[in-house]
């Protein structure tokens, strides 16, 4: 009965301990993981026409006073009524209103198919992109994308969201543009929230990086609370950047603690 | 005697030969032809996919056959990715020089035998096939037609256009013509927000000379 008392007082006081330090390391593991798949189109820019590069402009200048013989510098080559160059209806090499065929071809169409299913993990873990889709074309500079997509949590215990490039890992990543291997500076970020209009104080863009785990936290939540957070983006455009589509993949883990 | 001899050697004694050149000037009357082979190679169908706790193997439809037959995903999840290889060759066949152009779009939006229709942009995309293709890799949307009329249920037999496809729809650009072929892989990015259910689409292919 003495052994007893005291093997249960042991017990009490090893769950005391693992009561008073798991909160800070609570033993977690990934539920889910999805990935983000986004697009940036950049075109080029037109020339500038204003700033260093911008020409100076002329002024324009007409000839219009007469020479002493009455002749003008430059004759007006638009002066009189309006002329068109018109030979008659025989002269159309293609009478107005046939069209010239071009050739072409359509092959029988390709049908595809597939069949959606639910995911099993879609109440803890979803993504769905806003109103603007994954593809964007962005132009050099600086753009802000507001709520490229929504992502929402749900666990019945504590949890965290993070992310990183995806199929990263934290000594070797995949590094291209617009997420560079950790630490070199990406030129992509992510804020919470919407930023069209932007807000006042002006958000926060985080950096995404090629890191693997443990990566970014997005955010950290209690058990059983649901939370949606739109993602938008902070999109750079270097000017060395050639004009093509890029894409960024972003991989979002759902840590949740056992 | 003598004169007569003169005057028979004489290149006047021949009979005069003439000649002239005649320009012809002709009209090569231009063709295309083309045909689109689905599932083209041996190693065709969904070799990947992404994320993880979908609970579902990525596995290639049982309507894909080699050298025919649909493109089918199979079953897929929503919220993940998919790369379906050597999905579509073109084949085209012209003698017009200036080359030609291929374009691509869907006859309609992905339509389900319950009536479910969801976008086919940003759901289903190309690129050009290449042993590197990933779930991930770069790849340009398919859109639903805008400027054409589906012929036939859904779009089973193409679509009827009044002009040109839109630019958007371009998939191939060639400077020559002759005798080429361009494989594409397909990629399916299901969305997390899509219904359950059986979805279909026709991809219809239109070359036209240049």
């Amino acid at each position: 009965m003495r052994n007893a008392h005291r093997l249960g007082l042991l017990g009490i006081v090893v769950l005391g301990a693992l009561a008073a330090f798991s909160q800070a390391d609570a033993l977690q593991s990934t539920k889910t993981y999805k990935v983000v798949e986004i697009q940036f189109t950049v075109t080029p820019s037109p020339a500038p026409s204003v700033g260093f590069f911008a020409k100076p402009k002329a002024p324009v200048q007409v000839a219009t006073l007469p020479q002493a013989d009455g002749t003008l510098l430059v004759a007006d080559p638009f002066a009189g009524p309006a002329q068109v160059a018109y030979g008659g209806p025989l002269s159309w090499d293609v009478a107005p209103g046939v069209m010239i065929a071009q050739t072409q071809a359509q092959p029988s169409p390709v049908p595809v198919q597939f069949n959606a299913q639910a995911d099993p993990n879609a109440a803890y873990l979803k993504i769905v992109p806003g109103t603007g889709g994954y593809s964007f074309n962005v132009p050099y500079g600086t753009t802000p994308e507001s709520c490229v997509f929504n992502i929402t949590t749900y666990y019945t215990t504590a949890y965290t969201l993070t992310d990183w490039g995806y199929g990263t890992a934290s000594s070797n990543g995949n590094s291209s543009y617009p997420i560079y291997n950790y630490p070199t500076v990406s030129d992509l970020s992510w804020t919470i929230g919407s930023v069209v209009p932007l807000p006042s104080p002006t958000p926060t863009w985080t950096k995404m990086y090629n890191e693997g785990t443990p990566g970014q936290t997005v955010w950290n939540k209690a058990a059983g609370v649901s939370y949606t957070g739109c993602i938008s983006l902070e999109i750079i455009v270097p000017t060395t950047l050639a004009p093509g589509t890029y894409t960024a993949a972003i991989q979002y883990n759902l840590q949740v603690t056992l | 005697m003598a004169a007569l001899l003169s005057l028979a050697g004489s290149p006047l004694a021949a009979a005069a030969a003439t000649n002239a050149s005649a320009q012809l000037a002709y009209k090569l009357i231009p063709y295309v032809h083309a045909s689109v082979v689905p599932n083209y190679a041996s190693s065709f169908g969904v070799t990947s996919t992404s994320g993880g706790g979908s609970g579902v193997t990525p596995a290639t439809g049982s309507t894909a056959v080699l050298d025919g037959g649909q493109v089918d995903f199979g079953n897929v999840v929503a919220g993940y990715n998919y790369l379906y290889k050597y999905a579509a060759e073109v084949n085209v066949n012209t003698n017009d020089s200036s080359g030609f152009v291929v374009y691509a779009e869907g006859a309609t939006n992905l339509y389900s035998p319950t009536a479910t229709t969801f976008p086919l942009a940003q759901t289903l995309f190309w690129l050009v096939s290449a042993s590197g293709n990933t779930p991930f890799s770069s790849a340009s949307s398919f859109s639903a037609t805008t400027t054409g009329t589906p012929i036939g249920a859904n779009g089973s037999g193409g679509i009827s256009y009044s002009g040109a496809p839109s630019a958007g729809a371009i998939v191939w650009q060639s400077a020559t013509g002759g005798t080429v072929s361009e494989g594409y892989d397909f990629q399916l990015r299901v969305n997390d927000s899509i219904p359950t259910s059986q979805f279909n689409v026709y991809i219809v292919y239109t070359v036209i000379g240049n």
